[in-house]
């Protein structure tokens, strides 16, 4: 045999071992190239929850106590809660009012934890000569805004809800 | 100090006998790479702890936000790269042992593409399909991941440091030794190519 056989029967052995098992593996996933070269593992979910826990009214404000749970799989640092309230007390008196409350030096909620926040949107111009509501209809806008892994993301939500005060 | 002495010289320094020994060490730890399978590069996340990915001839591992991420290419990847890196270091020992001259060339001459190409190939495609940026300075991989966020998409990145193993070094080792055998063998086969000239020559008749 041709000594310069050997050389090029190696380096084709050489591409064929290295292409087969590629070929053989996109045989397997039915050659959906997209299969193929993605990922498979569980979806990593990135979402925070909102609760209204309780709602209630001092002199001048109606009060929310809303629960933020981070229901994703990583830790999400809050910085800053932006609220827009359009509201309804007793059936009769409509206003709206925003509010915005501040997580000193941030706050960093582990997947599964939750922080309860009260935001405290102010009545006192419309509430007028009523010391006090007994109930209330609202429609509360949440915004967190946050970071992961020092990046600015925000969580948007709507919250819809009523019953005594 | 012309080309042709620093031939004899590496010819003379690689060479025990008919023996290219850059070449036989080249093609021994890349067999040593392959039997032993433990990972060559390892990537280690700088901002998510415990997140790594690693990447060796016996298998590709990737720990994701602490979960373990598959991608089946990567797994075939490796299969490829290993029966390249077995074939590729029994041609260098081969060709190292060999005596006949033009075979040791055919056998050592080419290897050294195939396994700077493999290995550029795995991290290559690695790197590019995690849609990652190398940052040499530093040894950083950053890698942009995206999120969906109440509708919103979100790019975020996440820097890993390169993190050298002692078979990232053998494998350099064995590439700098395969280099090394090649230009010997290449060398050595083109000095015996002008003695044989000579030789004819001198017996020509005038």
């Amino acid at each position: 045999m041709n000594k310069s056989i050997i050389p090029k029967l190696v380096n084709l052995l050489l591409i064929i071992v290295f292409i087969s098992p590629l070929i053989y593996g996109l045989y397997q996933y039915d050659w959906d190239l997209n299969r193929f070269i993605g990922f498979r593992g569980a979806e990593v979910n990135v979402d925070l929850s909102y609760r209204v826990s309780r709602v209630y009214t001092d002199d001048s404000s109606v009060i929310f106590s809303l629960e933020i749970r981070n229901i994703g799989d990583l830790p999400i640092n809050l910085l800053k809660l932006e609220a827009s309230l359009n509201a309804t007390l007793d059936m009769q008196v409509h206003f709206t009012s925003k509010t915005e409350y501040t997580f000193k030096d941030g706050y960093n909620i582990q997947p599964n934890d939750s922080v309860v926040v009260d935001l405290k949107f102010s009545i006192t111009p419309i509430a007028g000569a009523k010391p006090y509501f007994t109930s209330i209809e609202y429609r509360l806008e949440v915004n967190s805004v946050a970071e992961i892994f020092d990046n600015p993301v925000s969580f948007p939500s709507v919250l819809e809800g009523g019953g005594p005060l | 100090m012309n080309s042709a002495s620093n031939t004899s010289i590496l010819a003379r320094i690689a060479y025990i006998g008919h023996v290219n020994i850059f070449a036989f060490i080249a093609g021994v730890v890349t067999l040593y790479l392959v039997i032993q399978s433990e990972e060559i590069i390892l990537l280690v996340s700088n901002i998510v702890e415990g997140d790594y990915v690693s990447i060796g001839l016996g298998n590709v591992d990737i720990s994701l936000f602490g979960r373990s991420i598959e991608v089946p290419i990567l797994d075939y990847l490796v299969i490829s790269s290993k029966l390249s890196y077995l074939v590729a270091s029994i041609s260098l020992i081969a060709g190292s042992l060999v005596k006949d001259e033009e075979l040791s060339k055919g056998l050592i001459g080419f290897k050294l593409p195939s396994m700077t190409g493999l290995i550029l190939a795995v991290i290559a495609l690695i790197v590019m399909y995690l849609g990652g940026i190398i940052n040499p300075i530093n040894n950083e991989v950053s890698v942009v991941f995206t999120f969906n966020i109440a509708g919103q998409v979100y790019s975020i990145p996440i820097s890993y440091s390169l993190r050298p193993t002692i078979n990232t070094y053998l494998a350099l080792f064995s590439n700098l030794m395969a280099i090394l055998g090649r230009l010997a063998v290449k060398n050595r086969a083109n000095y015996i190519e002008k003695i044989r000239e000579i030789s004819i020559s001198m017996y020509l008749p005038i």
